[in-house]
């Protein structure tokens, strides 16, 4: 049997594993009224990673409230994994913050960029800057990730995407977004060692694809050192 | 409960697609959880034949987007029993899947192409279209990640 064969087995053998744990466990009524919920005072197309933290953060809490989500929030929730104090040093399993920043922001121009958040996740230390720190879930933002490995594949898996110069050597254009939402992803190497790899992550759900290339490109070429 | 209208005959195959991309049942619960909900916030009518290829695209990009990820498993992580539970279904299979291993180890873009050739049947045009992708990158992964199985089961590569 060669390995495509192979290959066809192992799926169609878990996708069955798949489909029994699917047919025995279907949406559970709370989750979608919950999916309702935020249908209604949240689109989760806006939804950020740290609005993400504070949906589990409810879910965990049992929180169903439509007011509860559509209030101001103060984020993030409390966690082990989100760092609060920008001198911390950190562990060799975790990435240090860059050493680099945006002087532009698409809802700010050109100039120093407010202070981000900055979240610790799973070794990779991440700059978020959001457009309204109010509304999270929905509000166009901009991050930038110090990768603990790189999260997109190495530098041979990306041959053959988009490029964009970013901090003098090439990056690959990720499109990481529903269809029709400018999402992206801009990763690149400067390196091969743990965190030497970085992604600029930007959305903005009322741009185009190619509106939202143009502007994650300008935002790379304004990544500054020492900013 | 209308926007969500039809969701539920796309919620086993959906289900099983997510759980042999991500490789975890509950992880992929989330996922086509989410997926059916921004299907329905942007107005897809589910029973259309287009829906599937969206609902692939938007439930590839959650996987792919590595923060999306993380929060969805620390999500799944704190559901305690129900963890458990999936571990005592997947041991069904468990270490004896050697393919599954090895599938599981390939860069995140390979395992996607892969899937969605070889499980879903998708010529590799439609799987460009859907992820967004020029045709020689698809067709790329898909190589190495035969090549790299082939490798690592010891088998003949040849298509």
């Amino acid at each position: 049997m060669n390995v495509e064969d192979r290959l066809r087995a192992a799926l169609e053998s878990r996708a069955e594993v798949g489909r029994a744990f699917f047919e025995g466990h279907p949406p559970s009524a709370r989750g979608v009224r919950q999916s309702v919920v935020w249908r209604v005072a949240a689109p989760l197309v806006g939804l950020g990673f740290v609005a993400a933290a504070l949906w589990a953060a409810l879910w965990v809490a049992g929180g169903r409230e439509t007011r509860q989500v559509g209030q101001p929030t103060v984020l993030p929730p409390p966690s082990a994994s989100v760092s609060s104090t920008p001198s911390e040093q950190p562990s060799v399993d975790t990435c240090s913050f860059p050493a680099f920043r945006p002087t532009f922001l698409p809802w700010d121009g050109d100039g120093q960029p407010p202070e981000p958040r900055e979240v610790v996740e799973e070794g990779n230390a991440i700059f978020v800057w959001f457009s309204d720190e109010g509304e999270e879930h929905k509000a166009p933002y901009v991050s930038l990730v110090a990768q603990l490995e790189p999260v997109f594949g190495e530098a041979g898996d990306l041959d053959g995407f988009p490029t964009a110069e970013v901090r003098g050597t090439t990056g690959y254009l990720v499109w990481v977004g529903d269809p029709g939402v400018g999402e992206l992803a801009l990763t690149w190497f400067e390196g091969s060692g743990p965190c030497q790899s970085y992604s600029l992550h930007f959305r903005d759900p009322g741009l185009s694809q190619a509106d939202a290339e143009a502007t994650i490109e300008r935002i790379a070429r304004s990544l500054e050192e020492g900013s | 409960m209308t926007a969500f209208a039809g969701f539920e005959e796309h919620y086993v195959w959906l289900g099983r697609l997510a759980y042999i991309i991500c490789g975890d049942l509950h992880v992929a619960k989330d996922l086509v959880q989410e997926t059916l909900l921004r299907a329905a916030d942007r107005g897809i009518d589910l029973a259309d034949p287009g829906a599937p290829a969206y609902m692939r695209t938007i439930m590839v990009n959650l996987w792919r987007r590595r923060l999306r990820r993380i929060a969805l498993e620390a999500r799944s992580l704190t559901r305690i029993g129900k963890t458990r539970m999936a571990s005592e279904f997947e041991s069904q299979i468990g270490d004896r899947d050697e393919v599954w291993r090895a599938l599981s180890r390939l860069p995140r873009e390979r395992r996607i192409c892969l899937v969605l050739r070889y499980y879903q049947d998708l010529p590799e045009a439609q799987i460009a279209r859907e992820l967004g992708r020029p045709i020689g990158t698809v067709k790329s992964h898909i190589s190495r990640g035969l090549a790299q199985l082939a490798v690592e089961l010891g088998v003949d590569s040849e298509r």
